[in-house]
């Protein structure tokens, strides 16, 4: 017998523990002696699993250990069988409060599962790359000359990815580099799509990241110049029916056309993916447009989303230490000064993106890790809630159950069995609710998703995950609602309660009012809070930006367009509804990423830019256009010549931070900015170019020598539809074959404020649910309090008292407590929202009367729930109710 | 007769102690059983199906040698009390009895249908 061979270790102690004594040497006897019986039969491993499988098996009530201190007998299933039964009795005996509770908690759970749904799906970013922990984005911050950051970009220029992996070998397994086509138009046979998907990119890329090939070899797919990985719904998309590896697509921008053979089929992009795509072109291709040699020098041209998988065993501290070296060795000196002390490299965890990063550039605007947590607040809130409602109302009828304890404890029952028969009564509620709340998320998910831009559901969820949160729920709230009310019951004398001796229940009364103090205090917080947040978008929706965002239509342009663009320009002027056109590299509500290096003229002497001036290039009608103040000199005027190569406007904000006394003292100062030498002939006032999480910029304005990306067209007021229906034929002819596509400056800066717009909304829902929740505790308590003192109303009415008076003298004391949650929620939520809005530069002042109307909100609903029970108690005649005394 | 039924399963363990005579303890029977009814059985079951014969008075036990595979551990060895065997007679003479009544030609499986 071979004895270095025995049963698993872990089930020989769990069996032992469990197994009753008097049984176990026999048993224990016996699974091993099969065990090595069996080892002999069908080898080690078989065995183990036998002994495994019948270790599990031998969970039997013959054979389980009885639990100390219990009768050998036990009546336990018995007894949990009877608190089942008691409590189902006074779940069904009391209606009203009854549903108070199993609908308020059922509210409260779902509003848990629901965000549980979203905070898992939002955590789960980019995990499903088996190689996730050990790939990092490289980023790219510049630093002024007082060592601050100016500018911080999630992209590379083309030359680090190489000299990373080449001076980092040993270090790093792979680096690969993405970089976005900028919605090519893409086409096969009749058709087309503007792809936004579209992404070149390096051959080892899936060697990084772990898409699953459906079709093709990802070794080599994306290795040959001219080959394309499409995910399978693009290919759908264009090769419907047929079989796409091996054919062609071709590829059209400004005015490039390629043909890419299909090499490879991936799966869709995960939606929880830190950018979505539709299909990767070999890099290569890109590297023969440019030049290998051309791209390897271009230190200036960030656009490539660089990402580094690191060896096995690696850290990324190593790395890290390393790049300054790095970065001087390959980009030198700047400025007398070692390029590493305004250059540096950053690396984030490819699972933190799309929660933790929010750079200038990004591939995809990422979530914030903030609205997670937010979320997952609220939901418990209104969770807390509703398991105070709970503890209240149970409290509350503490004296019809009194009784019932009393007469348990003469009979001879433990505290110990009647706290667990009122944990079981909990707990059989909060299962009852978490039924219902499956059924409340079923009905309310499509809406959730809609609003969240998700595709949540039951099945996308893992199940064991989805199993532990229901469990893990329901224990929690049957606990803790049930606690304090099982030990607060337990605790009664016996001899007391059944003398029929009122119990002290003013001591307990302020222990209910406080929490029904909290209650308010929460619902009203979020009602403020959904006011600031919405004054808040209304304020930067509807703030003066400084220029004239109306009216305005955005279009693509091309080199075509601007190469004939004065023609083009007068041609569309004579189109009455339009008023004006102008083109340029950036449109307000985009972001200023652009910028150069530069020197400025002050006290006759040239100093250089040590901070970042962000460039536009203009036409001469640009400011015109955009209806910008001027605040000192003039415009471009396209009959000077000169003002096309050597003039310069800048805004206050670059003027400001250039040191002159004065607008006018700038104005004919020599500048130079990337290497054009020129003069300052104008300066405008700062105006929002980007949106108004961003304050203003340092801004230079000239007259174009680069690429003009957009058209701006003007459009007379009302005159929209006509205005596009033109543009539309116009567009068509002057960029063949792509989708005619638009959008108006006004939209875009609203459509950036959709973060807050969507916590709005939801903190909207919450706190209606929140207080939905409250009130329905309070009507639960204050129909209760009017049933406890109908004797009390009677007697009063029958001295005389008017249903007024009795109606005012119950009405009074739940309005304190609202007025007191009142009190507290106003400075909590002044300060919390003073807060949030502290992280906007432009916000809007907290007004009182937000405070005020959320105040009023949440005491009007009270007061009205309270109310209607009270009035109903005190318009009963008191002949029924004081006969029997 | 609820004290005294013997169902399908412990007619099989009762049997199973008989064949064995001396050497009917819980691993030997465990095999002896799946050997004849070519299922798997745990020993979890099968101490149920043990424990329950030796309450209703059909089997008794009593501790043998320990052996070395058993980690130095006793064997429980059980044998058929009269009570068992005038049981399991009492099973056999009901089946024959039955068996008996039932004529040949019903026997006969067809597979005409």
């Amino acid at each position: 017998m071979n004895k270095t061979i025995s049963p698993p270790k872990l089930y020989t102690k769990w069996f032992r523990w469990f197994c009753a004594d008097d049984y176990y040497e026999e048993l224990q006897g016996d699974l091993e002696e099969a065990f090595y019986l069996n080892v002999e039969k069908y080898g080690p491993a078989k065995a183990r699993a036998i002994y495994i499988r019948e270790v599990w098996l031998m969970l039997r009530p013959s054979v389980i250990k009885k639990i100390k201190g219990q009768a050998t007998n036990s009546n336990n299933i018995d007894m949990i069988r009877n608190y089942l039964k008691i409590a189902l009795r006074n779940i069904l005996g009391q209606k009203v409060y009854s549903t108070i509770n199993i609908l308020g908690l059922a509210v409260g759970m779902a509003a848990t599962i629901l965000i549980s749904l979203y905070v898992q799906h939002e955590l789960s970013y980019d995990e499903y790359h088996t190689k996730s922990d050990r790939i990092y984005r490289a980023s790219r911050e510049w630093l002024n000359a007082n060592g601050e950051s100016s500018l911080h970009l999630g992209h590379l220029a083309p030359p680090f990815g190489p000299f990373l992996a080449t001076d980092f070998d040993g270090i790093l397994e792979e680096v690969v580099r993405i970089n976005s086509g900028y919605g090519p138009l893409m086409s096969y046979n009749d058709k087309k799509f503007e792809e936004d998907g579209f992404f070149w990119a390096e051959g080892n890329l899936f060697h990084v990241f772990s898409w699953k090939f459906i079709e093709g070899d990802p070794k080599t797919a994306l290795t040959e110049p001219n080959a394309i990985v499409l995910t399978q719904s693009a290919a759908d998309r264009y090769f419907s029916g047929e079989d796409p590896m091996g054919k062609s697509i071709t590829f059209n921008n400004f005015g490039t056309e390629v043909d890419f053979k299909i090499t490879g089929i991936i799966q869709d992009s995960p939606p929880n993916s830190h950018f979505q795509f539709s299909m990767f072109a070999s890099f290569v291709t890109l590297e023969n447009f440019f030049g290998r040699e051309n791209m390897m020098q271009n230190w200036g041209s960030n656009n490539y989303a660089t990402y580094l998988l690191l060896e096995e065993g690696k850290s990324i501290e190593e790395l890290e230490s390393q790049i300054p070296a790095f970065i001087d060795k390959h980009l030198g000196e700047h400025g007398g000064e070692p390029a590493s002390t305004t250059n540096k490299l950053h690396f984030m965890p490819l699972t933190d993106i799309h929660l933790h990063s929010h750079l200038d550039s990004e591939i995809e605007a990422n979530s914030d890790i903030k609205y997670v947590y937010t979320y997952t607040i609220i939901a418990v809130f209104i969770l807390i809630i509703a398991c105070i409602n709970f503890m209240n109302l149970s409290t509350a009828r503490s004296m019809k159950r009194a009784k019932e304890v009393g007469v348990r404890k003469v009979m001879g029952a433990f505290r110990s069995s009647l706290i667990r028969q009122f944990i079981t009564e909990s707990v059989l509620i909060a299962s009852i609710s978490a039924i219902l709340s499956l059924g409340l998320v079923v009905l309310v998910l499509p809406w959730f998703n809609d609003f969240s831009g998700k595709q949540l559901s039951f099945t996308t969820v893992d199940p064991l995950f989805f199993a532990a949160l229901m469990v893990g729920v329901v224990l929690a709230v049957g606990f803790l609602a049930g606690s304090y009310p099982a030990f607060f019951l337990s605790s009664f004398a016996p001899v007391k309660v059944l003398k029929g001796s009122k119990l002290n229940s003013h001591k307990k009364l302020n222990l209910r009012s406080a929490l029904v103090v909290f209650q308010f205090f929460i619902s009203i917080c979020l009602l403020i809070g959904v006011g600031v947040i919405n004054d808040q978008i209304e304020y930067m929706k509807t703030k003066d930006l400084g220029f004239n965002k109306e009216n305005m239509v955005v279009l693509p342009s091309n080199n075509e367009i601007h190469a004939n663009f004065e023609l083009i320009r007068n041609r569309l002027m004579e189109q009455p509804s339009i008023e004006d056109v102008t083109f340029s590299s950036r449109v307000p509500s985009g972001r200023l990423l652009d910028s150069q290096g530069g020197e400025f003229e002050i006290d006759g002497e040239m100093k250089r830019i040590d901070f970042r001036v962000a460039d536009i290039h203009v036409d001469h009608s640009y400011l015109k256009t955009l209806d910008v103040k001027f605040l000192a000199g003039r415009n471009f005027d396209h009959k000077l010549a000169s003002d096309s190569s050597e003039a310069f406007i800048l805004n206050k904000a670059a003027i400001e931070a250039l040191g002159y006394s004065s607008m006018e003292e700038a104005i004919d100062k020599k500048f130079n900015y990337g290497g054009r030498n020129g003069y300052i002939i104008g300066v405008v006032d700062d105006f929002h170019f980007e949106s108004l999480k961003q304050e203003i910029a340092p801004i230079v304005f000239v007259v174009t020598q680069g690429r003009a990306r957009f058209v701006i067209v003007k459009v007379k007021d009302g005159q929209e539809d006509e205005a596009v229906a033109y543009l539309k034929e116009e567009w068509t002819h002057l960029r063949e074959g792509f989708p005619f596509d638009y959008y108006t400056i006004g939209d875009r800066f609203n459509s950036q404020y959709e973060a807050e717009e969507k916590l709005g909304e939801l903190v909207n829902y919450f706190s209606f649910l929140a207080i939905f929740v409250a009130i329905l505790g309070l009507f639960g308590l204050s129909s209760f309090s009017v049933e406890q003192n109908l004797k009390e109303i009677g007697i009063r009415k029958v001295l005389g008292a008017s249903v007024k008076q009795v109606v005012y003298m119950f009405t009074k004391r739940f309005a304190l407590l609202v007025i007191i949650g009142i009190a507290i929620a106003i400075p909590v939520s002044y300060y919390g929202m003073d807060q949030w809005l502290a992280e906007f530069p432009y916000a809007t002042d907290l007004e009182p009367v937000t405070f005020i109307i959320g105040s009023v909100v949440a005491l009007a609903f009270a007061l009205i729930t309270v109310s209607f029970e009270i009035v109903r108690g005190a318009v009963s005649n008191p002949v029924n109710t004081l006969r029997n005394e | 007769m609820k004290g005294t039924y013997l169902g399908e399963f412990q007619e099989i363990v009762l049997l199973a102690v008989l064949i064995l005579q001396d050497e009917a303890y819980g691993t030997r029977i465990q095999e002896e059983i799946q050997n004849e009814m070519k299922r798997s059985l745990s020993r979890g079951a099968l101490h149920t199906a043990l424990t329950r014969l030796e309450e209703k008075g059909f089997l008794k036990s009593e501790f043998g040698g320990a052996t070395e595979e058993r980690g130095g551990r006793r064997k429980r060895l059980y044998t058929v009390t009269n009570l068992g065997k005038e049981s399991l007679n009492e099973a056999r003479a009901l089946r024959e009895q039955l068996w008996n009544k039932v004529p040949n030609i019903a026997l006969n499986t067809s597979y005409v249908l």
